[in-house]
């Protein structure tokens, strides 16, 4: 007897079980399968593990992205400083503009092939991807807004609730789901696919004087800016010296005297779309970054070994380097729907 | 008939064996001057001379353990003691009597490199560097008039890489349990090290990583005492 009530309270619990996960929605998002370009390296980081990327996250990524009702002012969003046609840095500043007229501190990089990357920011003091959109959402001088006040905005808007419910199963809007979203948005941003990458795939040709500027730019430049992500993601003392921000780079986040004025080398893709140049955009055009090469004092200190010869081209040769970088732009990219609003 | 007996007789183990496991408490209280620490409201004096108020006093408590034979029970936990709500730690502990329980003061190195996370390690809970990423381990807030920064004192303890690493293993010996619970007390007053460049004078801001962080967390291990 007993026995036979155990099992029909066992057949109840498994019916009733049956009958709620029958009335509950499917959650089956859409998988991504991110398009790795064949002439790169191996991912350096499993980045999309924890977080699979899926076209709703990616969705949701790309409204948070471009969306100023994040920033205390309404008036900021990350594409502000991140323009899509600029290859997603800031056209033309220097320095970007953040919430109340504030300027930032540093030029705000072109946001491509951050995958490729161990760590983010000039100084590299941001150690996954994940959590770097804390950063600008709460800087001061940026978006300068507190993280619960924004996950209240997002908590009571009907749209991101049901893009939270799409991406990630239910309603719930949290931090981590949100920096996952954007993770999603800003991981995807992929380029390699310039005349130069047409050109080593064999489907296009330089013309002579872009043939003669690569020469010198291997011969010259691609110790630090390693093909073919342009950068070998170091940080390093390129002579420019103290600015007026008296920003000491690298060494700010190790504390070790020898990084003291290092810089992460930046990407060279898109260059023709990414001035002004340099961590605080103190050079408006290539002319000046190439004659900053030819002109460092090499007893600067902690200078980066790899320039302390002086790097010396003819007019002629500067001309075929700068047109050699302008076919690093990649218009595929930066005019790319899917990643404009 | 045999099998469901058999399944009956499994679930049995199971419930005894739950039934003896038992829960402790482990409460944190906070003392300076030997006074409670009641934020925003007490004066204290430091073993400077200097007097100063308390704001803020938050930290992390990960990998609670107890030691016991034949082996030691560790909970890979990590939670955040507030004292603005001194909410109590309840973790399952052992049926064995334990001699020492252990903690780790701040969160493990992985947590500090791993993205984005939630619960105690939300960026949510302000004690996340989000321009140089890391967990705050320990975070003492408070006004002083020894202080030379708007007579505010701020310090915000992290670092989790060598050799800067602000992490410490905390090991407190104990005799009796009453009722489940562990008191464990916090003394403010060893934040000063008997040491004159630890004065508010000398150092009323301490929010970044490097040596003089790392050697201020070294003193961590002297401020907890068991008061069962």
């Amino acid at each position: 007897m007993k026995i036979k009530a155990f099992i029909s309270i066992i057949l109840f619990l498994i019916v009733s079980l049956f009958l709620i996960s029958a009335t509950k929605k499917i959650f089956a998002p859409t998988p991504i399968i991110l398009d790795i370009p064949t002439n790169f390296p191996p991912l350096p980081n499993k980045i999309f593990a924890k977080n699979p990327l899926t076209e709703q996250g990616f969705l949701l990524g790309k409204k948070l992205f471009f969306d100023a009702s994040l920033s205390k002012t309404n008036d900021i969003s990350c594409a502000s400083c991140h323009q899509p046609f600029a290859a997603f840095a800031n056209y033309y500043h220097d320095f970007s503009h953040g919430v109340n007229n504030s300027f930032t501190t540093r030029n705000a990089p072109s946001l491509v092939n951050l995958l490729w990357m161990k760590n983010w920011h000039w100084d590299g003091g941001v150690n996954h991807l994940e959590v770097q959109p804390l950063s600008p959402l709460t800087a001061p001088n940026e978006m300068g807004q507190h993280l619960d006040t924004l996950l209240n905005i997002l908590k009571q808007n009907v749209e991101y609730k049901n893009m939270f419910a799409a991406a990630f199963g239910d309603e719930k809007i949290t931090s981590q789901r949100m920096l996952w979203a954007l993770n999603q948005f800003t991981g995807s941003l992929i380029s390699a696919n310039s005349k130069y990458d047409l050109v080593k795939n064999g489907n296009a040709t330089f013309i002579e004087p872009e043939q003669k500027g690569y020469e010198l730019f291997k011969a010259n430049c691609n110790s630090c800016h390693k093909e073919p992500l342009f950068t070998d993601n170091s940080f390093r003392n390129n002579g420019v010296g103290l600015n007026a921000n008296n920003d000491i780079g690298r060494q700010g986040i190790t504390q070790i005297k020898t990084d003291y004025l290092k810089f992460k080398v930046p990407t060279l893709r898109n260059i023709g779309l990414t001035l002004p140049y340099m961590h605080d955009g103190r050079y408006a055009i290539l002319e000046d970054v190439i004659k900053h090469y030819s002109n460092i004092n090499p007893t600067t200190t902690n200078l980066d070994v790899a320039l302390t010869k002086k790097i010396i081209f003819t007019e002629k040769e500067q001309q075929q380097l700068i047109l050699f970088l302008y076919t690093l732009t990649d218009t595929s990219f930066t005019k790319n729907k899917r990643f404009n609003m | 008939m045999t099998k469901n007996l058999l399944l009956f007789f499994l679930l049995f183990i199971c419930c005894l064996a739950k039934a003896q496991q038992q829960n402790i408490k482990i409460i944190f209280s906070h003392v300076a001057n030997s006074k409670k620490v009641i934020l925003n409201d007490s004066v204290y004096t430091n073993l400077h001379g200097e007097t100063y108020t308390i704001t803020k006093l938050k930290y992390y408590v990960s990998n609670i353990g107890f030691v016991q034979e034949p082996q030691n029970l560790i909970t890979p936990s990590v939670y955040l003691v507030n004292a603005a709500n001194n909410e109590p730690i309840i973790i399952p502990a052992p049926i064995n009597k334990f001699t020492a329980i252990t903690f780790l003061l701040g969160v493990d190195s992985v947590y500090n490199y791993s993205g984005a996370q939630t619960g105690a390690l939300d960026p949510l809970n302000d004690m996340f560097w989000v321009w140089n990423t890391g967990y705050i381990m320990f975070k003492l807030e408070g006004k002083s008039p020894a202080s030379t920064q708007y007579n505010k004192i701020e310090y915000h303890i992290g670092g989790y890489k060598a050799p800067y690493k602000t992490m410490q293993q905390i090991t407190l010996p104990i005799s009796n349990i009453i009722n489940n619970t562990v008191n464990i007390q916090l003394d403010v007053d060893a934040f000063w090290a008997k040491n004159k460049n630890t004065s508010i004078a000398k150092m009323p801001v301490v929010t970044t990583t490097g040596a003089l962080t790392a050697n201020i967390a070294n003193n961590f291990k002297h401020m907890f005492t068991i008061i069962n």
